[in-house]
């Protein structure tokens, strides 16, 4: 995502008459140049004249719309100070003559009344322009369209800067940047570790691959690493580093006093030896048996290797269907009757919710553990994975305010994306509870009384739900 | 109210494995009281889960932070254990500096489980370093298990270390987090 974002934009130049330099014909008609260049999503978004007008007269006129659509341009607003200059210069110059001549009127906008012929373009612009007239002619230097588009570019530049010098620091950096520092930290680690290792190193020193392992006991770890790094996947000799938890394991059941060996010259440990025979670790009689351990315990059986391959196959836990779910046996069926038992219930009430709130994008209820309870908007595809993400947002920010303030729960949850709002909040009743998340182009406060208002009946809903 | 600029750095180490496996319980058992929690009730947990105290599942993921013998800290993550969470997956495994897999040792199912879960891993990992913890395993089953487990993760991770751990037991936690480390890092296989 920051790599996208961190892209510049590929500009193209908007086309204009070269010879003239002149505003597109039309676009007086729709309130002449925008007021800022294109910005992606945005502009597109905020500048409805260029809507008003139709397919044909946009292409002919602004072509420089076409290369601005969101899917061929995301990234960023600020590259685009300069383009912004390139747009607003010609269309300032177009309105030059036009703006000083308003710029010496007392009183704006006394255009249409004042220039009657004018008022047919006057009008429609000064309705395009809107607000930025008013503040533009409040301004003693009338026209600033040319004068402050160039404005842009400074204000770009230094965070243009900024970016770069973040883009050139992440780029310098190899992709696993802490491996070679950390290895050398770690070695503090490794190395009393190597130590413990003594029956593996006997086998090691007596195997030619490895002769010298016995001898050079204390930098076995460092120097075995090393050399299984340096032959990458076939190591020479046994993997001592990372069988090492192996032998350390087979070391403990035998309670030898060898984790605080150290020969001459090894460095000082700096983890403590590993304690005694522990209750319930693996290997060692338990002190307290596992409760949740089934009473006949089978054998583990490993899946047959796969055939090595060139990418990585589609995995269970990514969507593949043959694969084996990776969670314990759940209800299925007890969760399936209840989640829709819920969402039958609450389908009423969410329905009349979704339909008062204008310009919905989804709306989802689901249960806090992540499973859809009822939902709209949202693609088959995408029901599951919506509902999961809905509260595992919802937990981050309970978890949040929980860190902040000592609360448990979270009233409402409020997020913002160029102009899509999203709220979200948990409905309990009747021992159930639901997380609710709203999604539209609407303004917060229609979304936040809608919302609100469907609380009280969902949550008479839930109390019917056994 | 004091200011406070800049944070020190600690390495980062994912717990993953499949739901019910003891991450949470691991997490508790070494972090301080920075830890954060994300349970919310489960209704997956199984009737054998309920009966022994298993009601609640993760929902974003668990925090902690805890020091090693040698006085670093280690700043530790909690991974939701279901795939519907997949998004928590890809937002905290690519920076960690190790990852803790803790599968079932007493299941039938038991490899399988941790066979997905390494293809899940490795196609979320270019480099780390990475360790299988076998919870759960008989004592009649240890080394054979060990080994098993061992051979399974060696096929998605050339330097991948196995131990036997048991997630309610500081020691054998800590002993997981000092293993992955010190492992080397190394590029996950295809598998």
């Amino acid at each position: 995502m920051m790599e996208q974002d961190n892209k510049p934009y590929e500009t193209v130049p908007p086309a204009r008459d070269e010879t003239t330099h002149a505003a597109p014909a039309g676009l007086e008609a729709h309130g002449g140049a925008p007021e800022t260049a294109p910005q992606g999503r945005r502009t597109l978004d905020i500048w409805p004249p260029i809507e008003a007008i139709d397919e044909v007269e946009t292409g002919h006129i602004w072509p420089a719309v076409r290369q601005f659509p969101p899917e061929a341009a995301p990234g960023p607003a600020w590259p685009e100070a300069p383009v912004a200059a390139e747009i607003a210069e010609p269309a300032a110059e177009a309105w030059g003559a036009r703006h000083e001549a308003v710029a010496s009127e007392p009183a704006w906008p006394d255009v249409a009344a004042e220039a009657p012929v004018e008022a047919p373009v006057a009008e429609p612009v000064a309705e395009a322009w809107g607000a930025r007239h008013e503040a533009v002619a409040s301004k003693p230097s009338w026209p600033d369209v040319a004068a402050e588009a160039p404005v842009e570019a400074p204000v770009a530049e230094p965070v243009a800067e900024a970016w770069g010098a973040r883009h050139e620091a992440v780029a310098s950096e190899p992709v696993w940047p802490d491996v070679a520092a950390e290895t050398s930290v770690e070695a503090e680690i490794a190395e009393p570790v190597a130590e413990v290792w003594g029956a593996r190193r006997e086998a090691v020193a007596s195997e030619p691959a490895w002769p010298d392992a016995a001898a050079e006991a204390p930098m076995v770890a460092v120097e075995a690493r090393q050399e299984v790094e340096a032959l990458g996947a076939e190591p020479a000799g046994p993997d001592v580093v990372a069988e090492a938890p192996v032998v350390a394991a087979e070391l403990r059941e035998s309670a030898a006093p060898v984790w605080v060996a150290a020969e001459a010259g090894a460095r000082p440990l700096v983890i403590p030896p590993l304690p005694a025979p522990l209750p319930g670790v693996a290997g060692l009689a338990p002190a307290e048996p596992w409760r949740l351990a089934a009473p006949d315990i089978r054998p583990v059986s490993m899946p047959e290797p796969e055939a090595a391959s060139e990418e990585a196959p589609e995995m269970a836990l990514d969507g593949g269907a043959e694969e084996p779910a990776q969670a314990p046996e759940a209800e299925p069926r007890d969760a399936g009757a209840y989640l829709s038992a819920l969402g039958t219930a609450l389908r009423p009430a969410f329905s009349a919710m979704v339909a008062r709130i204008p310009k919905l994008t989804y709306a989802v209820l689901c249960t806090p553990d992540g499973f859809n309870v009822c939902s709209t908007g949202v693609s088959n595809e995408q029901i599951g994975k919506m509902a999961a993400v809905s509260s595992s947002l919802l937990a981050v920010g309970e978890a949040l305010v929980n860190a902040a303030t000592g609360q448990t729960e979270l009233d409402v949850l409020t997020m913002e994306s160029q102009g899509v709002q999203i709220v979200s909040t948990r409905v309990s009743g009747g021992g159930h509870s639901v997380i609710l998340l709203i999604c539209a182009r609407t303004p917060l406060g229609v979304i936040l009384v809608n919302a609100k208002s469907a609380v009280p009946e969902l949550r008479a809903r839930m109390e019917t739900v056994a | 109210m004091d200011i406070v600029v800049g944070q020190r750095v600690a390495p980062q180490v994912i717990f993953a494995g499949p739901m019910g496996v003891g991450k949470t319980t691991a997490m508790r058992a070494v972090s301080g009281p920075e830890k954060l929690e994300m349970d919310v009730r489960s209704l997956e947990a199984n009737q054998e889960m309920r009966a022994h105290g298993k009601t609640t599942t993760t929902a974003g993921f668990d925090y902690g932070e805890c020091s090693l013998p040698d006085g670093r800290s280690v700043v530790l993550y909690g991974l939701p254990g279901q795939e519907r969470f997949e998004l928590m997956w890809n937002m905290l495994t690519p920076g960690s500096a190790g990852i803790v897999l803790w599968v079932f040792g007493d299941r039938a199912d038991g490899g399988e489980i941790c066979a997905a879960w390494l293809r899940a891993l490795a196609r979320r990992h270019a480099c780390t370093r990475l360790v299988v913890a076998v919870s759960r395993l008989a004592l009649a089953q240890r080394d054979e298990g060990v080994r098993a487990f061992a051979a399974l993760a060696r096929h998605f991770h050339p330097h991948a270390a196995v131990l036997a751990a048991d997630p309610r037991a500081p020691e054998d936690v800590m002993q997981t987090l000092a293993a992955v480390l010190s492992a080397p890092a190394a590029r996950f296989l295809a598998g």
